[in-house]
């Protein structure tokens, strides 16, 4: 038996399903121990709750009541991300009013006082600030927009970052030191052998209809919200993955409308806020358990009002904003029957699925975007120790692209005569890869025009994340640079984009077309919800213009 | 007898041109661009998703088009290249757009000049291997010629690079420029560049010898300009009064209606006319106003128009209420095409339930939001105006 075993061979040592942000996580980790990975994305990367996050490294304060041990984690775990990924965070302080209405805001406000001062010592880790009581005046110095009573408040300091990014530089990172990825290719089933053990998987690419399969000596299944589907692909119970699934929504609005994040209070006494984000304002989040299809997850209207009126409250000038859009993700929380959903843990889990008689299978179940890198350092060193692999963890230490090195925007906006804003929002997602974009514009200077002109990206990076991030469609690269998330819904970007990505993956015009429609359509339905007065002017007016630009079919106008 | 038509779009020029036929004044209140903005230079009929582009216009369509002296309606389907790359159908086409039904077979040269967001190849290439072209054997080509007469020009909008055209020697260059590069082509496709006044691209025809034009303009282009100066010149040459105001609102008060102006003070210099023609455009032009979903709850509807009048708004038959969900218009339910929808309701361009006032273009329920139609429903706003006008009279 043991012979055989020696001899037998396989494609890769390990399988990872799913490119969130634990699987990409646990790809580059894997890789950087010298172990050789293939990873399967269904759909694209962070295509679930690690793209439709609330965008933040936050160390969780609320998670101190539940569980400090979450806490810890998180804040230590963001201390590392920020050294190996600096560009990609940025600060987001924080304000929680206390209001007077309130009963016994006064102690409350103590309490709430007291409370930070023990999360004032975690803040190190991730080099925050410690927290600072305020005064009403000084609340509403610092935010005027604010209303109501208040007996005072506290400002606290977290980080914010793109969760797509933090994704894709994992991934990124995991290929350049051997890993191979797939995206649009969804495993269709988990190969065992006649004694359960696992052997690899089957697999069809959903852009190309191709099909195959990889060998491995171990699967993983970092699927998320989907793992109970996943594992069902290994001949498995879904409850043998199971997990408590959270849908989480946000809705952002046009430019910051904000200079600080604040903490505000539904009409069930959860605690939401609205933050500034990158170049908009986002508002979230919600928490309901979600049994619908997780491919097409979108908000709601009666979500979406729940978190207005919230907000609305505290902070009124929101009425007069302008939405354009939402993001709607599905958490994938341990399994607890009973406690409510913001008492679940956000702690994770590797599931060893030997004892449902699949040895070689893993489920990675659980986790948060904060603690996704000691997550997959588990994981690895459970993987690491199965194929005899000594190697230490370096995701800790080893920079992500783009992270080794500080790049200033404003001189590459000077060498590559762009406009600052292009150059500091190019920087923001690419770091000192940048430079790479930027050479591109060298060899071809045309690439120097704007294709997406609110966020904006130039032409040489939407050709840079087809060439060098496995972005396949327009929504693939609208997930990688925000093209197309602005006020105008990418009415005047979708169809350039289009073009081009037909152009470097070898498709036709005609599919260009198709695949600029299909965004648009997409990123119609996620705003649905959240339509006001101005923005419902600008959705008629995109209607048209695309229209008369590309076609429309009934699908698109109709629900 | 006073005629006030509000809108200065397509559906308001129409209207106007027509009731000035009659006797007494028609003036004309506008205040921008509106729904022109929107316009591409493709002058459909029906939904071109939707449509062969070979329907029969109305004769007065026709007259109009005529009047305009900017539109070129052929007795049947044009085509035109959109900035996306299609080569599609529509009824009929800005003067400046290169029609291509009559270029097929034939080798077309796409201008391939260094402007920021022009691509010449890459529009060629998807022009190539349209459907249309592929069966009809036409051939598109990239050629490459700088038409840029300053590095900042690689740069600047195109509705500023056409104004550029409308200077004479300026175009002269252009056309010397497009010889040199090519003799070989049956037609040249251009960027929407060809003048924001309506004679560049006659006049570039002449110069070359050969058809030449442009392909659609984005929103807020040249396109949209042109049909302003037309508009300008037949609504002053068809004797009607136009006046650069917003309308507050309109009031029926002894019979007649009165046309509050914005900023105005109370009464000063309000209209006093017997009947209103409405064509403030739809959402897309801002002439109806999607409410707030609490005051939308409070009213019973969820949209009003951008000016106070008493009018009723319908979508797919039935009243466009407010759910009752303080959501205000459901949205989710109707799909985003419910914004195109949506208008006020009104039995052949009369609005239901009030006596001389009318509405037309993209602010009438259940019509095509399309210039031609707009078109239409301008000239029978006009003539039932005229009709009322007559009445009253006798």
């Amino acid at each position: 038996m043991s012979a055989e075993i020696v001899t037998e061979r396989h494609d890769v040592d390990v399988v990872i399903i799913g490119g969130g942000v634990n699987g990409t996580g646990l790809a580059r980790d894997c890789a950087l121990r010298g172990i050789k990975v293939a990873l399967f994305e269904r759909n694209d990367i962070a295509f679930g709750a690690s793209g439709n996050s609330s965008g933040m490294i936050h160390g969780g304060p609320r998670y101190l009541v539940y569980d400090p041990n979450v806490t810890y984690t998180s804040c230590l775990d963001s201390g590392h991300i920020q050294r190996i990924a600096p560009h990609l965070l940025f600060r987001i302080p924080f304000l929680m009013p206390v209001h007077a209405q309130r009963t016994g805001a006064k102690v409350a406000l103590t309490l709430i006082d007291a409370f930070f001062d023990l999360y004032d010592k975690y803040q190190p880790l991730k080099r925050g600030k410690p927290h600072t009581r305020l005064t009403p005046e000084e609340l509403n110095e610092l935010e005027p927009g604010l209303v109501g009573s208040v007996v005072g408040g506290v400002a606290f300091d977290e980080w914010g970052i793109d969760g797509v990014r933090l994704c894709l530089g994992s991934l990124v990172d995991a290929i350049e030191n051997g890993a191979e990825a797939r995206v649009h290719c969804t495993v269709t089933e988990i190969l065992r052998k006649d004694d359960g053990s696992v052997k690899g998987v089957r697999w069809r690419d959903r852009t190309s209809g191709e099909t195959g399969s990889t060998t491995a000596k171990i699967v993983v299944n970092a699927t998320g919200a989907w793992a109970p589907i996943t594992a069902s692909l290994g001949g498995l119970e879904p409850k043998a993955a199971r997990l408590r699934p959270g849908k989480g929504i946000h809705i952002f609005y046009d430019r910051r409308l904000t200079n600080y994040a604040i903490v505000a209070r539904t009409i069930d006494g959860r605690q939401i806020f609205v933050m500034p984000w990158q170049n908009t304002t986002v508002i979230g989040t919600t928490d309901d358990d979600y049994y619908g299809d997780l491919d097409r997850c979108v908000a709601t209207a009666d979500e979406a009002r729940y978190l207005i009126q919230a907000v609305e409250r505290v902070f009124p000038a929101l009425k007069q904003a302008r939405a354009i859009g939402t993001w709607a993700g599905v958490r994938p929380t341990l399994y607890a029957w009973g406690p409510n959903e913001d008492a679940l843990s956000r702690e994770h889990e590797v599931l060893d699925h030997e004892k449902h008689g699949a040895d070689g299978l893993y489920s990675m179940i659980g986790g948060k975007l904060a603690s996704y890198r000691i997550f997959s350092e588990e994981a690895a060193d459970v993987v690491a120790r199965r194929l005899g692999n000594g190697e230490a963890c370096r995701t800790h230490t080893s920079s992500l692209p783009g992270g080794d090195e500080e790049v200033d925007p404003l001189s590459l906006a000077g060498e590559a005569g762009l406009e600052a804003v292009a150059a500091t929002r190019l920087e923001y997602r690419h770091g000192s890869r940048a430079r790479r974009v930027l050479e591109r514009i060298h060899r071809s200077p045309r690439e120097r025009a704007v294709v997406c002109e609110c966020e904006p990206v130039l032409e040489a990076e939407v050709r840079y994340v087809v060439e060098n991030e496995l972005a396949q469609t327009v929504e693939d690269v609208s997930r990688r640079t925000r093209l197309g998330l602005g006020a105008c819904g990418g009415m005047r970007c979708a169809a350039r984009c289009g073009q081009i990505v037909a152009d470097m993956t070898e498709r036709s015009p005609q599919q260009g077309q198709r695949m600029a429609l299909e965004f648009l359509e997409s990123a119609a339905r996620r705003r649905l919800s959240i339509i006001g007065a101005d923005q419902a002017r600008q959705e008629a007016f995109a209607l048209a213009s695309v229209r008369s630009e590309l076609g429309l079919d009934r699908r698109f106008e109709e629900p | 007898m006073r005629v006030a038509v509000v809108g200065t779009g397509v559906a308001g020029t129409a209207a106007a041109w027509y009731a000035a036929r009659g006797e007494g004044e028609v003036v004309v209140v506008g205040s921008g661009s509106g729904s022109t903005a929107l316009y591409s230079g493709a002058l459909d009929w029906l939904p071109w998703e939707r449509s062969t582009g070979e329907e029969r216009l109305d004769h007065e369509v026709m007259a109009f088009a005529t009047a305009l002296d900017a539109w070129t309606v052929g007795s049947g389907r044009c085509r035109v290249a959109t900035r996306a790359g299609l080569a599609r159908p529509t009824r009929a086409i800005d003067t400046a757009l290169l029609n291509l039904e009559p270029l097929a077979g034939r080798h077309v040269a796409v201008v391939d000049t260094p402007r920021a967001g022009w691509d010449g190849p890459s529009l060629a290439g998807a022009l190539a291997e349209s459907d249309w072209a592929r069966s009809t054997r036409t051939a598109f080509v990239p050629v490459s010629v700088d038409l840029c007469a300053a590095e900042h020009e690689r740069d600047i909008g195109d509705y500023d690079f056409a104004a550029l055209h409308d200077d004479e020697d300026r175009l002269s260059t252009m056309a010397e420029r497009l010889r040199t590069a090519s003799t070989a082509h049956d037609a040249w496709l251009l960027g929407p560049w060809l003048g924001v006044s309506t004679e560049a691209a006659e006049q570039l025809r002449g110069l070359l010898d050969m058809p030449v034009g442009e392909t659609t303009s984005a929103p807020g282009g040249p396109a949209g300009a042109r049909f302003e100066a037309a508009r300008d010149r037949l609504l002053d040459e068809a004797g009607t009064r136009v006046m650069p105001a917003r309308v507050a609102a309109i009031e029926k008060a002894a019979n007649m209606w009165t046309v509050q102006l914005e900023n105005s003070k109370a009464g000063a210099s309000d209209l006093v006319v017997d009947a209103v023609v409405l064509a403030v455009g739809g959402v897309a032009a801002g002439g109806i106003v999607l409410d707030e979903p609490a005051r939308a709850f409070r009213d019973g509807s969820s949209f009003h128009l951008s000016l106070g009048a008493p009018v009723r708004f319908e979508i797919d038959g039935g009243d466009a209420d407010a759910s009752s969900t303080l959501h205000g218009f459901d949205l989710e339910r109707r799909g985003v095409g419910a914004l195109e929808r949506v208008g006020v309701a009104a039995d052949h361009g009369a609005v239901r339930g009030a006596e001389r006032l009318f509405v037309a273009g993209d602010v009438v329920a259940g019509r095509p939001r399309t210039v031609l139609e707009a078109a239409r429903a301008g000239i029978a706003a006009g003539r039932a105006v005229l009709g009322h006008t007559r009445e009253s009279i006798t």
